[in-house]
């Protein structure tokens, strides 16, 4: 007797594929923080303001100026946002290079023994991860020493980096032909989300507030003039 | 020897939070984006109320209204976002595990699909394609769950409770109002509640009011 599939199982089986898994696995690399931004501001625009302008728990000049001032908010919030998050990687990729090209100096012994702890020991990707398996319960072993220490390979890794960068290479991808080199391009550009979440929050505090005034002000001229340039008397 | 001076130590101690941030975002992408989440609501919220409180071409009502609902939005969201995308996370990556369990296989075919992909590169770790598909579905029911916490539970919910605060703001405003203008004498015959009542609840009240005011304590002169 055929047993009816339900929606779980069927859901199941059309994610678990090669190409599906490749995706995901792709998309989790390469999701940053100002992908995230863009996604919330999008969502933002074709929701929030709506919400607001048919808030009926207030007269018509409140919804239009919370409906306009939203808009604002979004639209410099977004674009502010995302262009600043999207610098910020971009260089924060050079910065965290830069401080892992000083090598294995004692001014920078501080960095290297937080890279040998990641790298060294079992607390990269494998911490307290069991052992995979398959439906025949074949083991797949999980590696407790991949690397070996990283300190003793850093040097030659930042000169093949230099090298590849020299000849106009970037820093989104190495090419190289060992995981460790990937592993590190995504270390750096990690470290540049790291470094846009900082960078954004003084950016908004620097250009959100001016900004999101000066879009106000003129969204209220431009489309509702006639609540504009009235007494604090006349609006109590 | 010299001593690493205080300048040393702190850009250090930086670069080194960086660099454990940096690996926990490697290791757990979801919950970095999470935190990056939480961080952007509070930045938002800190800028957007110290906006509406330096914007002088707002009238006095509505400042108070936006002011609220910043402050609602702020908190609200900020809750509504961590506890829907918390909850979202933990159950996509567990819903990727349970998938996963005893399918070592398919993540070696993945590895080899990942290759081609990358010129010149080998293979990817097995251990590391499983845990990126974990990390990866958590990331993307995440951002569902943050997308529907931002834009569909919490603007309703903030403009509720800053209207409710502007309400009380519009009756304390309209109260204060009424009593420095002395409106009970002040107004005309249709407008004053004494006149509405019938005359002898009205001459009872008054005398309630006049017994009331010969209490000691009270001066009916300053009440006027």
């Amino acid at each position: 007797m055929q047993v009816r599939p339900s929606i779980k199982n069927c859901f199941e089986q059309f994610m678990l594929n090669e190409k599906k898994i490749a995706r995901v696995v792709k998309f989790n690399e390469n999701f940053t923080t100002w992908h995230q931004r863009l996604v919330l501001g999008i969502a933002s625009i074709s929701s929030q303001p709506f919400f607001d302008y048919y808030n009926k728990n207030v007269d018509q000049e409140t919804r239009n100026y919370s409906a306009v001032r939203t808009v604002a908010k979004i639209i410099v919030g977004t674009t502010e946002g995302c262009l600043v998050r999207f610098l910020a990687i971009k260089y924060g990729k050079k910065i965290a290079f830069n401080w892992l090209s000083k090598g294995n100096s004692k001014e920078n012994s501080a960095v290297v023994k937080e890279l040998n702890t990641f790298f060294d020991t079992r607390k990269g990707y494998f911490k307290g991860k069991a052992d995979l398996q398959d439906e025949n319960h074949n083991v797949y072993k999980s590696s407790a020493t991949r690397f070996g220490r990283y300190s003793d390979k850093l040097n030659d890794w930042i000169k093949a980096v230099r090298e590849h960068v020299e000849k106009g290479g970037n820093f989104d991808n190495f090419n190289f032909e060992t995981e460790e080199i990937k592993d590190l391009s995504r270390f750096l550009k990690e470290s540049g989300n790291v470094l846009s979440v900082a960078s954004a929050f003084i950016a908004g505090l620097i250009i959100d507030i001016p900004m999101t005034n000066k879009v106000l002000n003129w969204g209220m001229d431009s489309l509702f003039p006639e609540h504009r340039h009235k007494k604090d008397g006349e609006n109590k | 020897m010299k001593t690493p001076n205080l300048l040393v130590k702190f850009s250090n101690m930086i670069k080194t939070e960086v660099i454990k941030a940096a690996f926990e975002a490697m290791n757990n992408k979801s919950e970095f984006i999470k935190k990056a989440g939480i961080i952007g609501i509070l930045t938002t919220a800190v800028c957007q109320t110290t906006a509406v409180l330096i914007n002088k071409d707002v009238p006095k009502k509505e400042k108070k209204f936006m002011l609220a609902q910043e402050l609602a939005d702020g908190a609200i969201n900020l809750t509504i976002f961590w506890t829907l995308t918390a909850l979202c996370i933990r159950n996509g990556r567990r819903l990727a595990t349970n998938w996963t369990e005893n399918k070592a296989k398919i993540f070696d075919q993945v590895s080899d699909e990942l290759k081609k992909e990358t010129k010149g590169f080998n293979k990817y770790h097995i251990h590391k394609v499983h845990q990126d598909y974990i990390d990866g579905l958590g990331t993307i029911i995440g951002m569902i769950g943050s997308v529907t916490a931002n834009n569909f539970i919490s603007p309703p919910l903030r403009n509720y409770a800053a209207s409710l605060y502007q309400k009380e703001h519009i009756r304390q405003v309209s109260y204060q109002q009424s009593v420095s203008n002395n409106s009970i004498f002040d107004k005309p015959a249709q407008n004053n509640v004494l006149t509405q009542q019938k005359p002898l609840t009205q001459y009872n009240n008054m005398s309630k009011f006049l017994n009331q005011s010969k209490s000691p304590g009270i001066n009916p002169l300053r009440l006027f």
